[in-house]
């Protein structure tokens, strides 16, 4: 046989076989962020110990929450009960994005047409359909939200609707209503790396669109893995988080 | 659309320790509340006695996903509604009862949540 | 003489079995890129009545009768420990307490049992269940690392490993509250479960369960139920329980 001919053979049949995962961008691993983002979108002075922070709110630039006049009363009124009136604090599921930056890990799974993302705290997880599905009918409502993404280059983009209206962005009482829709972006940046983006829109509570920008570090496996965080009711009847795990000791 | 009924609602826990099959109950009423949520939906409605006085009843039902699943929505009953529920009381003997069906005014009836089918 | 030798070698051939024949007892299963079978998609449990007592039950108010799902011992009976069956009787006589009613992990094999979708998730070295059910989760690694020290929890330390065409999966670290069905029958902290998964048809993955408990039973038991892929147009729904969960008297008022 001519030696062209076996060259160009071997050359497609590897190219036919080439495993499905280099052809798609890998976010695969545990992933957590170093920041305090979780306490306050908005950056926060120095306290209890921990540093300053700088706002995560790239857009607008004066990294302030374009709240509409109307719905800053709400806000305030939530930043003032915020010890007791934190969804949060009850064990709610985080909603989106506020899971991405709770300060503990997610893991990401991928299979062909689906990207899963388990996070830590309260065991939640998305499943973002990426084989173009359509999202549910608006009225249908999920703490976390409902995930349809796609590719664009090496970042995932996850375009979240019907949301259910009990979830706080932070713990600085800034919320939503369930107009909300948050469209995430997420940019390997190093094999260690990742940037994450997310667009916050919700006309009913906010002037315009605006956008939070963060970074996200793997943790290192097989040492690392996610663990159960599971709560208990406390003699009050309370869902309480685990003390070792931010809960009341 | 009728989705049919006989079988006793679920949660995935066991509700046999909290209702009677011996007190069986109609209710005819008018909603007040529908609370879509897990482990249990829980329908709020006013029965109303000889002298026409309102009676408040509690009735749970399956589990959110149960229902979603069998064409329960959110806003599936809204206060004002005028409904018919077939249940079964609470062993206490409180104006709480556990739902078989749930018939409307159009007559459609839903299936409250059946432990003998899938969810 | 030709007619004779054609004749005895036909009559020869026909006590040999054919060749083309194939061995179908062993189901071959579609597998992943990586060889191992392609158990992804959304299943569940096909005996419902063992959701609710995992031995055999007659049907009852607000309970789905059937057959016990144990296999060993033969008599379908957990071979309980002197003084335990009473504890799972106590339970019974409690379901108020039945810890999946107040929204915690059923745990496995518990897990599997319910009439609530799952979801299998192949990818790489990890194969994860999602269940709908208190949107409970198992990260299972199949990469050889050993089990954490000391760990308590609902869900239970897993590490998972092939065996040919099963997967095999070796659990501790359960915290010893969980139930095994409705009906209040237990285990407790010192449990060992180990699962095996074989898929057996393109829709049936069976699923079997061996409990070694030394301080609840006296010799391990195993349970085997059916899991039945859901059709495809079966999504998971989130199962939020903890954001609604309320005492029952708090209902009333």
């Amino acid at each position: 046989m001519n030696p062209r001919w076996v060259f160009l053979c071997l050359l497609t049949g590897f190219g036919l076989t080439w495993p499905a995962y280099g052809q798609e961008p890998d976010l695969r691993g545990i992933w957590q962020v170093r920041n305090t983002a979780n306490i306050n979108l908005e950056g926060h002075p120095a306290l209890d110990g921990m540093e300053a922070s700088a706002s995560h709110v790239v857009d607008p630039e004066d990294g302030r929450i374009p709240y509409l006049p109307s719905a800053v009363a709400t806000r305030d009124e939530n930043y003032r009960n915020r010890e007791t009136a934190d969804p949060q604090t009850l064990c709610f599921q985080p909603g989106v994005p506020r899971a991405t930056y709770v300060p503990e890990p997610f893991q990401i799974f991928q299979e062909p047409g689906r990207v899963f993302i388990v996070y830590q705290h309260v065991h939640a997880y998305r499943i973002v359909y990426t084989d173009g599905r359509e999202h549910y009918d608006p009225g249908i409502e999920f703490y976390m939200g409902d995930s349809r993404g796609h590719w664009e280059g090496s970042t995932l983009v996850v375009d979240v609707r019907n949301f259910k209206e009990e979830t706080w962005l932070d713990g600085a009482g800034n919320y939503h209503s369930t107009a909300l829709r948050v469209v995430e972006r997420y940019t390997p940046t190093s094999t260690e790396r990742m940037v994450y983006e997310a667009t916050i829109e919700d006309p009913e509570v906010f002037e315009r669109p605006w956008t939070i920008r963060m970074e996200l570090e793997r943790l290192p496996e097989p040492e690392s893995q996610l663990l159960e965080h599971e709560c208990e009711r406390d003699e009050t009847g309370e869902w309480r988080h685990p003390p070792e795990l931010g809960g009341p000791g | 659309m009728t989705l049919l009924l006989s079988s006793p609602a679920l949660g995935h826990h066991s509700f046999g320790a909290e209702f009677d099959e011996n007190m069986p109950v109609t209710l005819e009423g008018t909603v007040v509340r529908f609370e879509f949520m897990n482990p249990h939906s829980w329908i709020h409605l006013d029965v109303e006695d000889e002298d026409g006085n309102p009676i408040r009843w509690a009735v749970e039902t399956g589990s959110t996903n149960a229902l979603f699943r069998r064409g329960w929505r959110k806003d599936s009953l809204r206060a004002g509604d005028r409904i018919r529920i077939d249940a079964f009381r609470a062993k206490n003997g409180s104006n709480t009862a556990n739902a078989n069906s749930v018939e409307l005014p159009d007559g459609r009836l839903f299936d409250a949540g059946s432990s003998r089918n899938a969810n | 003489m030709t007619r004779l030798a054609i004749g005895v070698i036909a009559a020869l051939l026909s006590f040999v079995p054919s060749v083309a024949a194939q061995d179908d007892s062993a189901f071959e299963p579609p597998r992943l890129e990586n060889g191992r079978p392609n158990f992804r998609g959304i299943w569940m449990n096909g005996s419902i009545s063992a959701a609710f007592d995992v031995e055999t039950h007659p049907d009852a108010f607000g309970t789905r009768g059937g057959q016990s799902a144990i296999v060993d011992p033969p008599d379908g009976t957990l071979p309980y420990l002197p003084g335990a069956r009473e504890v799972a009787q106590d339970n019974n006589l409690h379901r108020e307490r039945d810890p999946v009613s107040h929204c915690h992990p059923h745990g496995p094999p518990r897990a599997m049992l319910p009439p609530f979708p799952m979801q299998i998730v192949q990818d790489g070295d990890y194969v994860v269940f999602l269940y709908e059910t208190e949107h409970a989760v198992r990260i299972i690694p199949t990469d050889g690392r050993p089990h954490l020290d000391g760990y308590s929890s609902w869900s239970g330390d897993s590490r998972g490993r092939w065996e040919g065409d099963t997967f095999v999966i070796d659990v501790i670290g359960l915290n010893g509250r969980q139930w095994l069905d409705q009906a209040g029958n237990y285990l407790d902290a010192n449990a060992r479960v180990t699962e095996r998964l074989t898929m057996i048809d393109p829709d049936t993955i069976e699923y079997e369960s061996t409990v070694d408990d030394p301080t609840v039973y006296s010799e391990p038991w195993t349970l085997r139920v059916p899991l039945r892929r859901r059709p495809p147009d079966v999504e998971l729904l989130e199962y939020g329980c903890i954001e609604g969960d309320r005492d029952f008297a708090d209902v009333v008022n």
